[in-house]
């Protein structure tokens, strides 16, 4: 099994009563809440934690990509991945870029330039996600017409696909990028291309695609592998339904963990973190979350309830998890959290009933000070995860970084300055 | 009547139901983002005296395709292809929302074709100063006020009944999704586009602007701009309406109605 220590690299500073006095915490989030001295400290502990995530032996760590957001500071993913793949130059972690929404770049060639970049300078670490980028960021923050952004999606990946692969100079006349010379330098240092994990929060669109595509599928959401049951189930009979077999390692799911060294004491350390993140930092308006058009209307025709049926608030909603306490965010799955060994059951159970392989591991959250992430990621790293590495070892991950043959990394250290 | 033409591109559909006087002038009315709904807006001089041809665009409503990559100027062609087919020669053109700033497209491709032109709360251009709401962001509790004069009213009812149950909901959201998704092929994420480039070829051709007082999505303060490029259009407000203009004002369907018949 496999662990990546994941950053979404939240602002700390949204006072208390935002829900109630501002309308949303992504698009027209008021810039006047904006601290840029804080956002320098943050920046620096975040980088700080994901170093040391690598250091105490997870799998991989994580960056991400959002825009207008105060919950996610990183719009530069490949930015961050670039400074981590110096930092972390004496381990073997892996680098998950899970950004690079494909819609949002063009021409999407330049995904594959820096993307190649990063492979090449972490010799051979990175591994890539696709998103196609939520509503909020591609059509609100990006101006993407919402119609177009799954056939941008599609276009981009083939073109950055074939230009990491392509020993030729080539043409491409898309509907969307027109290039006379595709000439990446360099191309990845992992042939034929670095390992390619394909995000998606629900759409059997998404899920699809990546089983076509012999891809894993990450789901993502944020309210824990409880909630995400049916729809992991729904991608193991769309694979199996494809022919595709049932390695594990072919899904990973996004997870918030929080270890402490007795359930109790998780409570006291990281209750109001939680309660900062779900009342302050998932605060969005809602009609934000998809412009007309971004989902297709089949989409929307495969989820209607039917004549007679009841409106009734989902409790994987923000609107309900705003009223949430730590027993709620418990008892519904949303967090797992608690002793080493109550995480390491949960885990181990959830991934065995989902057959789940991959786990993106969210262990700060909200406004969760350095000294408590890192004491997460030391106490998960030493008491949790040498129990599970083990699990599905059976099974060969396919989607992983290999060593590669007769490949030498650079000697990374800090250059002597003459005086 | 009701005349469906499939293409010029593939999955297109075009359907034009005709109204009115056979005989008589042709109409051709243009339905606005939010699609057709059950009865046109045309007032009744209108309908004694042309023959009117209401369109339900390609991506609207019973013409569903979606043509993602699409231009107002393409669309408008493709109208003139269907109107040929109909074998239709000159017309008088009214518009509502975006179908306005599409009957000025077809306007501006063929000039000589059009006898009026009557734009009801045209999309098109923008003004940063003031820049209207975002249609396309705003739920609908925040949106109906900026759309109708009265959010409470009969006209608001009857275009956006109050669900009875979840499957009516879900069913109200799938309809919005439809006609807004359509529309942000030409107006999002800004309704700018580019026709004021276009209204030099619209110099011979008799226009009629008219706004809602009460428009919040596309403010009768861009009349001034309109009336820049089109000095010799008539341009009128219209009180207690909003952007339904032409559902909302009686007023209004009878200035249309007797500007594109040419009685007083």
């Amino acid at each position: 099994m496999k662990f990546t220590y994941f950053h979404l690299m939240p602002f700390d500073g949204l006072p208390e009563d935002f829900a109630q006095r501002h309308r949303s915490v992504w698009v027209d989030i008021d810039p006047r809440l904006m601290d840029v001295r804080r956002i320098h400290h943050l920046y620096n502990d975040y980088l700080d934690e994901l170093e040391h995530a690598a250091r105490t032996g997870f799998d991989a760590i994580g960056v991400n990509e959002h825009h207008s957001n105060a919950y996610g500071l990183m719009s530069s993913p490949n930015m961050m991945a670039a400074s981590l793949a110096r930092r972390t130059a004496d381990t073997d972690a892996k680098i998950l870029v899970m950004g690079d929404a494909v819609p949002l770049y063009n021409p999407p060639i330049r995904i594959a330039e820096e993307l190649a970049m990063l492979d090449v300078i972490s010799g051979g670490r990175l591994i890539t996600g696709f998103p196609l980028g939520s509503s909020q960021d591609t059509n609100y923050a990006y101006g993407i017409k919402p119609a177009t952004v799954r056939e941008r999606y599609y276009e981009g990946f083939e073109l950055i696909l074939k230009a990491w692969q392509s020993q030729e100079v080539f043409s491409h006349n898309g509907r969307y990028t027109k290039l006379r010379y595709v000439n990446p330098w360099p191309k990845p240092l992992q042939q034929p291309h670095p390992p390619i994990w394909v995000p998606g929060s629900g759409s059997l669109e998404t899920m699809d695609f990546a089983i076509r595509r012999g891809f894993p599928f990450f789901f993502l959401s944020y309210f824990g592998t409880e909630f995400s049951g049916s729809m992991l189930r729904r991608f193991w009979e769309r694979a199996e339904a494809a022919g595709v077999d049932d390695n594990p390692y072919r899904v990973g799911m996004f997870q918030p963990i929080l270890v402490a060294d007795t359930d109790e004491e998780a409570e006291r350390l990281y209750a109001d973190h939680v309660k900062y993140f779900y009342r302050r930092c998932t605060h969005t308006y809602p009609g934000f979350a998809e412009a007309p058009g971004y989902k297709s209307v089949e989409s929307l025709r495969a989820v209607l309830p039917p004549p007679g049926a009841k409106s009734t608030a989902r409790p994987d909603s923000f609107r309900a998890a705003r009223d949430y306490e730590w027993a709620d965010f418990i008892n519904l799955g949303i967090i797992i959290a608690g002793s080493p060994s109550t995480v390491r059951e949960k885990l181990e159970h959830l991934s065995s009933t989902n057959r789940i392989g991959n786990w993106i591991a969210l262990m700060h959250i909200g406004d969760m000070p350095r000294e408590k992430a890192m004491n997460n990621i030391e106490l998960f790293a030493t008491k949790v995860k040498p129990g599970l590495s083990g699990v599905f070892s059976q099974y060969e991950h396919h989607w992983w970084p290999k060593p590669i043959p007769g490949f030498e990394p650079a000697a990374v250290a800090p250059v002597a300055v003459a005086r | 009547m009701r005349h469906t033409f499939e293409g010029p591109h593939q999955g297109d559909v075009t359907v034009v139901d005709e109204h009115g006087t056979p005989g008589g002038p042709v109409v051709v009315y243009l339905h606005s983002e939010w699609g057709a709904f059950e009865e046109p807006p045309l007032s009744g001089e209108l309908l004694d005296g042309a023959r009117v041809l209401v369109v339900h665009l390609p991506g609207w409503g019973v013409s569903t395709s979606v043509r993602a990559a699409a231009s107002l100027p393409d669309l408008a062609l493709t109208l003139w292809w269907a109107l040929d087919r109909l074998e239709v020669g000159g017309v008088r053109l009214a518009g509502h929302g975006l179908g306005a700033t599409l009957a000025a497209e077809m306007a501006a491709v063929q000039p000589a074709r059009v006898a009026a032109l009557a734009l009801m709360a045209p999309w098109g251009m923008f003004d940063e100063a003031d820049p209207g709401a975002d249609m396309f962001a705003l739920l609908p509790r925040d949106l109906n006020p900026l759309i109708y004069a009265d959010p409470e009213g009969p006209v608001a009812a009857a275009q956006q009944p109050r669900p009875a149950d979840a499957h009516e909901t879900g069913l109200a959201v799938i309809r919005r999704v439809q006609v807004l998704g359509a529309a942000s092929n030409y107006l999002f994420p800004i309704p700018d586009t580019g026709i004021a480039e276009r209204l030099y070829r619209l110099a011979g051709v008799p226009v009629l602007l008219v706004w809602g007082a009460r428009d919040g999505v596309v403010p009768p303060s861009l009349a001034g701009l309109w009336s820049g490029h089109l000095p010799h259009a008539r341009s009128e407000v219209v009180a207690d309406a909003a952007h339904m203009v032409p559902y909302e004002s009686a007023d209004a369907r009878k200035l249309v109605g007797e500007f594109l018949t040419g009685t007083p």
